[in-house]
């Protein structure tokens, strides 16, 4: 499904109607966030609420959940931290040319491997050798039933809802890719901006880390960066989790025939 | 119909590729538009000793016998303190040698004679961490010096620039050849950054923790600046009508530019800095306007027509305090 200007376009009934669900995010997470610089306390509550919305999302039962609103509180999340990066963080005149251009190269790696991620899953579920037999009286060993596409798919391994998208052996390295490269991105991200927001210290040689984050909610400007960065580091942690479970259940899974293949070949 | 098609076409643009050209013409613009520096130009570290305004004040009885002061020993030193090494508290700070907040090496003859100007309000946690870390610091450097300090005594809206202008025209009166304007907030943290002026007006802190150590302007000469009280009578001082926080010191950097001086800086490594936390103050947003407006007025208005209500001088054992009611 493409969305072009036309479909956006208000006066023009040109039969598609814009998702309401789709739409929702962008203006939901930036008002969060402006609420959310009111005070400490405010922050606090408003990123605990955001952080159990999303744990309530998730434990829903996902049948048939093909509502884009997940998708783009994700897309929502991306460009809201990045225009606070771009338009506050850098107006302090505090991070140089090559540290920008770091973020943005580790940005630009985490936009391809995502991209990537869902290209290869719409090509492989369209055309592709993934898709299982429509009528398919039995279900093969490696073939699964996906409740959110609605269709067989051969070596599933999960539905991410957060990206709209069925992750398969053919495009969980760009899963597995666009995860680190997040988590570096906002690692980086979120201590260049913090540390230009607060009082930093040398932590390691020439590694700042933020020391004292007293006064920020004196100015709004400020007070929008570090709402960011905290939102930022909130998703830090959520992405940390997803690499642990990467680590425990579905990197064993994805290396598993490798491993076969090795022990067959020692077996001979 | 050419014009219809490329409207029809327009129209077709997927909204997902209109957003991310946005956002990379954004990010493009901002990239070339916002950033600080880490290598900064400044004077090579071995024409330092040339650069500098040797110059001492006349009032300063020198004894023969003594050796004149050398300097190598400082500029060349390696020493530096970590921000969260400077003590909050001195409660045991022994002020030896200081008399009336000025100090004259003991076993030699200084060849620079400083005035430290700080302003200042209601700001005594600061002072209190100020006053015994500057004059430890200075104390190492062999030079003559005196700190005064400024106190704004009144209620009225903050004006750094008329107790600047008001400051160093005591300094003059005192024949001081040598200014250095300072930030309360800001402390050296390099032994090496010797407090003297150059032969050019001189940002010092170029490098301060607050900012990351990053410079964030070329331009800026805010926090701490040492030029020579010639200079500062050619460039007319700080302009009068700065109000509130911020701007009088981008209007004394185009006043220097003006007047065909540069700003000099010592490299990064001996101009680091680090910035005492306090509650911030509220910004004037006529700030621009008045900077657009005095920007060709440096002849008219500045040190030469500084107006105040009242001034009193009293002698501290740390500080010469200039108390002012604007």
């Amino acid at each position: 499904m493409v969305t072009t200007i036309q479909d956006i376009l208000p006066h023009k009934s040109s039969g598609k109607k814009v998702d309401i669900d789709a739409v929702l995010p962008f203006l939901v997470l930036p008002g969060l966030m402006l609420i959310a610089t009111i005070s400490r306390a405010v922050t606090i509550t408003v990123i605990v609420i955001i952080g159990m919305g999303a744990l309530y999302v998730h434990s829903r039962p996902r049948q048939k959940n093909r509502s884009p609103f997940c998708f783009s509180w994700t897309l929502s999340s991306g460009i809201t931290m990045f225009l606070v990066f771009e338009f506050n963080i850098l107006g302090l005149l505090e991070i140089t040319q090559l540290e920008h251009l770091i973020f943005l190269l580790l940005l630009a790696c985490t936009c391809y491997f995502f991209y990537k991620m869902k290209a290869v899953a719409d090509f492989e579920l369209a055309t592709g050798s993934s898709k299982g037999k429509d009528y398919s009286p039995v279900l093969t060993s490696d073939s699964y039933y996906c409740q959110v596409c609605q269709i067989e798919v051969n070596e599933r391994f999960f539905h991410t809802i957060w990206w709209d998208c069925c992750v398969l052996r053919p495009n969980y390295l760009f899963y597995l890719a666009g995860h680190i490269f997040a988590f570096a991105t906002l690692l980086f991200g979120s201590n260049l901006g913090l540390t230009s927001i607060c009082q930093p210290y040398l932590f390691y040689g020439s590694i700042l880390m933020p020391e004292n984050c007293e006064n920020v909610y004196f100015e709004f400007d400020m007070a929008l960066s570090f709402v960011s960065c905290v939102y930022g580091v909130g998703y830090l942690f959520v992405i940390v989790l997803i690499l642990i479970q990467q680590l425990i259940v579905y990197i064993p899974k994805y290396s598993e025939p490798q491993w076969r293949r090795l022990v067959n070949v020692l077996n001979v | 119909m050419p014009k219809c098609s490329l409207k029809n076409k327009l129209l077709q643009l997927r909204v997902s590729v209109c957003v991310l050209s946005i956002l990379c013409l954004i990010t493009i613009i901002q990239f070339f538009s916002l950033f600080g520096r880490y290598n900064y130009a400044h004077i090579p570290i071995e024409d330092i000793k040339n650069e500098l305004y040797t110059e001492i004040n006349p009032n300063l009885a020198l004894k023969k016998s003594k050796p004149d002061c050398t300097y190598d020993t400082i500029l060349n030193s390696k020493n530096t303190l970590n921000a969260w090494d400077v003590p909050q508290k001195y409660d045991d700070f022994i002020p030896v040698g200081v008399v009336n907040g000025s100090h004259v090496p003991e076993n030699c003859n200084p060849l620079f004679s400083v005035a430290i100007l700080v302003t200042y309000r209601n700001r005594q946690s600061q002072l209190d961490t100020f006053l015994p870390y500057i004059h430890s610091f200075l104390r190492k450097q062999n030079l003559h010096y005196k700190i005064y300090l400024i106190e704004q005594q009144d209620e009225s809206i903050w004006n750094k620039g008329v107790l600047y202008n008001i400051g160093a025209k005591a300094a003059m009166a005192d024949k001081f050849p040598c200014l250095i304007l300072h930030d309360i907030d800001l402390l050296p943290l390099v032994e090496s950054n010797l407090y003297v002026c150059t032969k050019q007006p001189r940002h010092m802190s170029a490098s301060i923790d607050k900012f990351r150590y990053v410079l964030t302007y070329d331009w800026l000469v805010g926090g701490v600046i040492a030029i020579t009280s010639e200079q500062y009578k050619l460039v007319n001082g700080f302009s009068n009508r700065f109000y509130g926080w911020g701007g009088e010191d981008d209007d004394f950097s185009t006043r220097i530019t003006s007047k065909g001086l540069s700003i000099v800086r010592y490299p990064r490594e001996m101009s680091r800095y680090t910035m005492l936390l306090h509650q911030p103050e509220r910004k004037n947003d006529k700030r621009l306007d008045i900077m657009s407006e005095t920007i060709h007025h440096s002849d008219k208005e500045g040190l030469s027509t500084v107006q105040y209500r009242s001034i009193n001088r009293k002698e501290n054992r740390l500080f010469t305090l200039i108390g002012v009611k604007l």
